[in-house]
């Protein structure tokens, strides 16, 4: 935690500021002038990228072109600034409108119905994912990075507050956590009435309310799930503002200072959202063994995409970790109930309404990510079902309310969701052509490198130097991969009839005793990693055995497949579960703490993980503990003052060299109220680790994916020969969330 | 305005002014339940006896009454004296030292206080101002033990043990083993009344000595130190008494911590270990305190000579605390 470097204030080049002074100059000209410039620019520039994208080029000149354009896409990659991310935009947009409009206009043209409708299915995928492409670029070139707001004046004006802690089927012990941070939020006492919003109406869950005095509220039925459940709850309190954590995500103390500032500056504002920062490592990250080295799934979402829409004021909600203002919420009607993914939905209708939303880029609250391969892919599956619900019910496109901006940036992260068709067709497009021998591409294989190969290298390059910070390449189609047979059947459905199915609960929070290999999970996987494998076979027997005209053919074809194998057997590498001993996770956390021993020996030293019944840390040279040991451990916010610390008597459990391990007596309500403040509740512990993983470069990235497609083998290899013997012993976390995603309203 | 660390860190991360951020420690007032008390460790004979063992003791009880009504009445008690057995498991804890307080100053109303040492150390006589050449009950002068008795200081009488050699005190420790009841009927000799007090000094650990008063205790008084080892001592004590805790009216057994050392944490936090231990109840507690032990060299009464020292103050505590449970005692008969 001391030695954490300190972010690289964002650069601004000296072309950026030069346009910045030019464009507070603009804006001062009269509105006829700035619109005539405008409207002038944009039809010239139009005119001008027509002109390039569509001028026939033979075979060298269109080579020689690309290589100019990808070597100054290099050179500008290089340079700090927003303006160069533009530019490479621009050079990656050229680069693939070139490549769409040859394939659309020289390509298709495809003899017999075989080659025709692999061909079509595949022109189909490359134009959603060109689509995807440019509403990408749209959303992501230029992130608002807004900064927080504090709060003026006295605590005795500041606004009411109701918390909000939906719960239906978590235990008790995750809820606790957030109900006791929740409490150790820095607002007046007064104005902060926190309430757990019991669906599940346990007993347990009452009583605990009871005890520490927060509002316990239950309604006797379960309609529309949390949406129904927190409108329920709207109409039983009357606070100004409504915070809402789920029941796993466990607030920081300075979370409502930081986020309230801007609804008082900016009276529209419906809704403020912040990052649902992970403590623990999703399914990704703990069977690949990458926590914290690469960024892990969410942290392009909140990292980057979310400070995107902010720009355009088409931040979405998404369920947790926010602020919204009660009057807006109750105008459109509370929270909506017609699509399972009501919070992304309620920020459509309350953009419609003519409200804002912002985003704040700063973690101030952590949870726990979904533990298992196969509840995260339940989870991810709700989502995809919701936003094609979203997209048929309420198209961001269609309809009244929203500006340009918005409506590319809600219809991109719906567009998102259906990569399944589009994934699946890349995996195995070449296999048309190496197995079935079909021709799905009119062209030489040449003339395909020299504008297909510009395309992929523009993308990669940009949106590496997009991205960089927040996902690795490569890495997106690994995730697309692994979930890609699981949603395109929901989606699908979804598109087709929006109101089928009903509404499938994550739970999260279980215990894998030990290690296996999700077999019906990885057979989507395995039957594309035989496919694939299938195909290379033919391909390098058609290279040593075929037609010598059609080598190069074979060759990118081949080539494809190589790329599609590594990809697959990275997903494969996934469904190899690894063991998770807890059932709740430690948080990797160095908080000073101070030890001392019955003995009367007191020494300082700093953890290196903390939980709910333990810490762990690391003694300094010279000191030892032994199991069996009492202790008492002290942590305190201000190491020198002091003051607000507290006090807890452990016994020590493990004890290795320097590193030890203590479990906590029997703690009471106030001392475990008092463990959260000191370790839950700091507000700097999640901020400290956001965004700081490696950056990305491609061909690292290429090789880090390939050394896990490798291991991923070498998994599936072992699980194999082991298999007959472990077929009779039960698994134990079945992968039954996928089969009941249909039931449970 | 001074912020904790985690805040100052955040707004540091931040690039940011700290600025106005208010930090507002919030108290709830929370009901606490009583967190699930540890399992009480195991007495080694806590089993419940069947009800025709209890029906046998009580028969034998009578019988045994009925002979004792058949001899000559070697001992008539107006009212049975209170017995107090001052007794521990370990040796140096101070033991003969707190018998002797406890006979200087405790007093029931209406009544006398004996102080009788069944320790060979012989050491009670001189804490409550005697000396080494006093007569004892381990002489076998023969007769009964009125003649022995001496007075002390605050007006308690002493029996002592008296100097010994060792052929003499086995031949009196095989008298003991051979009878059980040997302490009841010389107690009984004695003329002692109801309001009369009785303190048993005793030597460390099994011995006749402790049978003999633990046979006629109605108060036990364990005597142990705030230290490691007095953990342990005590699970050895209550293996001891065990037996005598099946009885129909046992004696009550509570432990006194004595000679704490407070400016040790370990000695307070072993202090706090032995309060929470459970099974005894905790008598009271005792600090070390040198004008204690001084005074014994000085031929003093500590309580009359330096009665405001915190390990006097402490004794006399100890003893309105004894007093009341002799009381408790005097009505469960």
């Amino acid at each position: 935690m001391t030695d954490a470097p300190h972010p690289k204030p964002s650069f601004k080049g000296r072309a950026e500021l030069r346009l910045n002074g030019w464009l507070s100059r603009f804006r001062q000209w009269r509105g006829m002038a700035r619109w005539t410039l405008i409207l002038g620019t944009t039809a010239i520039a139009a005119l001008l990228l027509v002109s390039i994208v569509s001028a026939p080029l033979d075979l060298y000149t269109q080579c020689l072109f690309a290589a100019l354009c990808f070597l100054s896409a290099l050179l500008l990659k290089r340079l700090p600034g927003r303006l160069p991310v533009l530019a490479l935009i621009v050079l990656s947009l050229v680069a693939s409108l070139r490549y769409a409009y040859w394939r659309l206009a020289d390509t298709l043209g495809f003899d017999g119905w075989l080659d025709s409708v692999f061909g079509y299915g595949l022109m189909a995928a490359e134009l959603y994912a060109l689509v995807v492409l440019l509403f990408g670029y749209v959303q992501t070139a230029w992130p608002l990075r807004r900064q927080p707001v504090l709060l003026a004046g006295e605590p005795s004006e500041w606004p009411t507050v109701d918390v909000f802690i939906p719960t239906y089927n978590e235990a008790l012990n995750i809820v606790k956590l957030s109900i006791f941070a929740a409490q150790a939020m820095d607002w007046p006492k007064d104005k902060l009435r926190i309430h757990v919003l019991d669906d599940g109406r346990r007993d347990e869950f009452k009583r605990l309310c009871h005890s520490i005095g927060v509002n316990y509220i239950t309604r006797d039925n379960n309609d529309h799930a949390k949406a129904g459940n927190l409108n329920e709850a709207l109409k039983a309190t009357d606070g100004e503002y409504i915070a809402m954590f789920d029941a796993d995500h466990v607030p920081t103390r300075s979370f409502l200072q930081i986020g309230m500032g801007w609804f008082l500056k900016d009276p529209k504002l419906a809704m403020l959202q912040t990052p649902h920062f992970f403590f623990s490592p999703d399914p990704f990250e703990k069977n690949l063994n990458t926590f914290r080295a690469v960024p892990n799934e969410g942290e392009l979402f909140y990292g980057l995409v979310q400070d995107g829409n902010d720009l355009w004021n088409a931040t979405f909600f998404c369920g947790s970790c926010a602020i919204l203002r009660r009057k807006p919420l109750e105008e459109i009607g509370g929270v909506a109930v017609e699509t399972v993914t009501e919070d992304a939905h309620t920020a459509l209708k309350l953009n419609r309404a003519g409200y804002n939303t912002a985003y704040l880029a700063i973690p101030q609250a952590a949870g726990l990510a979904t533990e298992s391969l196969s509840r995260h892919i339940s989870q991810r599956i709700r989502w995809a079902r919701g936003m094609a619900q979203i997209f048929r019910v309420d198209n961001p496109l269609l309809g009244k309310g929203l500006k340009l901006g918005q409506r590319v940036c809600y219809a991109n992260a719906m567009l998102h969701f259906f990569y399944g068709l589009p994934r699946l067709v890349f995996l195995t497009a070449p296999l048309a052509y190496l197995i079935f021998g079909a021709q799905i591409f009119h062209a030489s294989a040449l003339m395909i490198t020299a504008y297909a190969l510009p395309h992929l290298f523009h993308s990669n390059l940009t949106n590496s130097r997009i991205q960089g910070r927040f996902r690795h390449s490569f890495w997106n189609e690994v995730y697309e991969t692994v979930l890609a047979w699981y949603i395109m059947p929901p989606v699908l459905m979804a598109l087709v009839k929006p109101t089928f199915g009903g509404f499938n609960v994550t739970d999260k929070g279980g215990i894998i005793a030990r290690e296996y290999f999700d077999w019906k999970l990885a057979r989507p996987y395995i039957v594309l990693l035989v496919l694939n494998l299938i195909g290379l076979g033919f391909g390098i027997h058609q290279l040593i055995w075929g037609a010598p005209n059609t080598a190069i053919t074979v060759l990118i074809n081949g080539t494809w497949t190589l790329y599609n194998l590594i990809i697959i057997s990275a997903a494969v590498a996934v469904a190899s579960e690894s063991r998770q001993v807890r059932s709740e996770p430690r948080v990797r956390a160095e908080l000073p703490v101070k030890v001392r021993w019955a003995n009367g020996h007191e020494v300082i030293c700093t953890t290196q993980d903390f939980s709910q019944h333990g810490l762990g840390f690391k003694l300094p040279a010279g000191t030892t503990a032994h199991a069996g040991e009492r202790v008492r451990v002290t942590l305190s916010r201000n190491a020198a003052a002091r003051i607000s610390h507290a006090e807890f008597d452990t016994t020590v459990v493990f004890s290795k060299g320097q590193y030890v391990g203590v479990r906590f007596d029997p703690l009471t309500l106030r001392q475990q109220s008092e463990l959260v403040r000191m370790t839950f509740s700091r507000a700097d512990t999640w901020a400290a680790s956001w965004g700081s993983g490696k950056v990305d470069t491609p061909l690292s990235a290429l090789r880090e994916v390939s050394a896990i497609g490798l291991l991923g083998m070498v998994a599936l290899l072992k699980a194999l020969i082991s298999r007959p013997s472990d077929t009779s012993t039960a698994r134990v976390a079945p992968s039954l969330a996928l089969d009941s995603n249909l039931d449970k309203s | 305005m001074h912020h904790s660390d985690d805040i100052a860190n955040l707004f540091n991360r931040l690039g940011a002014h700290v600025g106005d951020y208010q930090e507002i420690e919030s108290v709830f007032e929370y009901h606490e339940e009583p967190l699930p008390p540890t399992p009480a460790p195991a007495r080694s004979t806590t089993t419940r006896q069947p009800l025709s063992r209890l029906l046998q003791e009580i028969e034998q009880q009578r019988q045994r009454l009925e002979a004792a009504s058949d001899a000559p009445q070697a001992f008539a008690p107006m009212g049975k004296a209170r017995v107090v057995a001052v007794v521990s498991a370990q040796g140096g804890v101070g033991k003969s030292t707190l018998a002797g307080v406890l006979a200087n100053a405790l007093k029931r109303p209406g009544g006398r206080t004996l102080a009788l040492d069944l320790s060979p150390q012989n050491a009670l006589c001189l804490h409550v101002g005697g000396t080494p050449q006093w007569p004892g009950i381990a002489q076998n002068t023969g007769g009964t033990g009125r003649e022995l008795l001496r007075e002390g200081y605050g007006g308690s009488h002493c029996l002592a043990y008296g100097v010994v050699n060792d052929v003499q005190r086995v031949a009196f420790e095989q008298r003991l083993a051979n009878d059980p009841l040997w302490l009841a009927g010389y107690l009984g000799a004695l003329d002692l009344n109801a309001h009369d007090t009785v303190i048993i000094d005793t030597p460390p650990g099994a011995s006749v000595y402790l049978s003999q008063a633990l046979e006629v205790a109605d108060v036990v008084v364990v005597v142990t130190t705030a230290e490691a080892a007095s953990y342990a001592s005590l699970d050895q004590m209550d293996r001891l008494l065990a037996p005598y805790q099946q009885r129909p009216a046992p004696a009550h057994c509570t432990f006194v911590i004595n000679q704490l050392d407070t400016s040790r944490q370990f000695s307070l936090d072993m202090c706090a270990v032995l309060k929470n231990r459970t099974g005894m109840p905790l008598l009271g507690v005792v600090r070390q305190d040198h004008f204690l032990s001084e005074s014994l060299a000085y031929d003093r009464d500590p309580l009359a000579h330096t009665p405001n020292t915190r390990g006097c103050q402490d004794a006399l505590d100890l003893i309105e605390s004894l007093c009341e449970l002799l009381v408790q005692a005097t009505r469960e008969l």
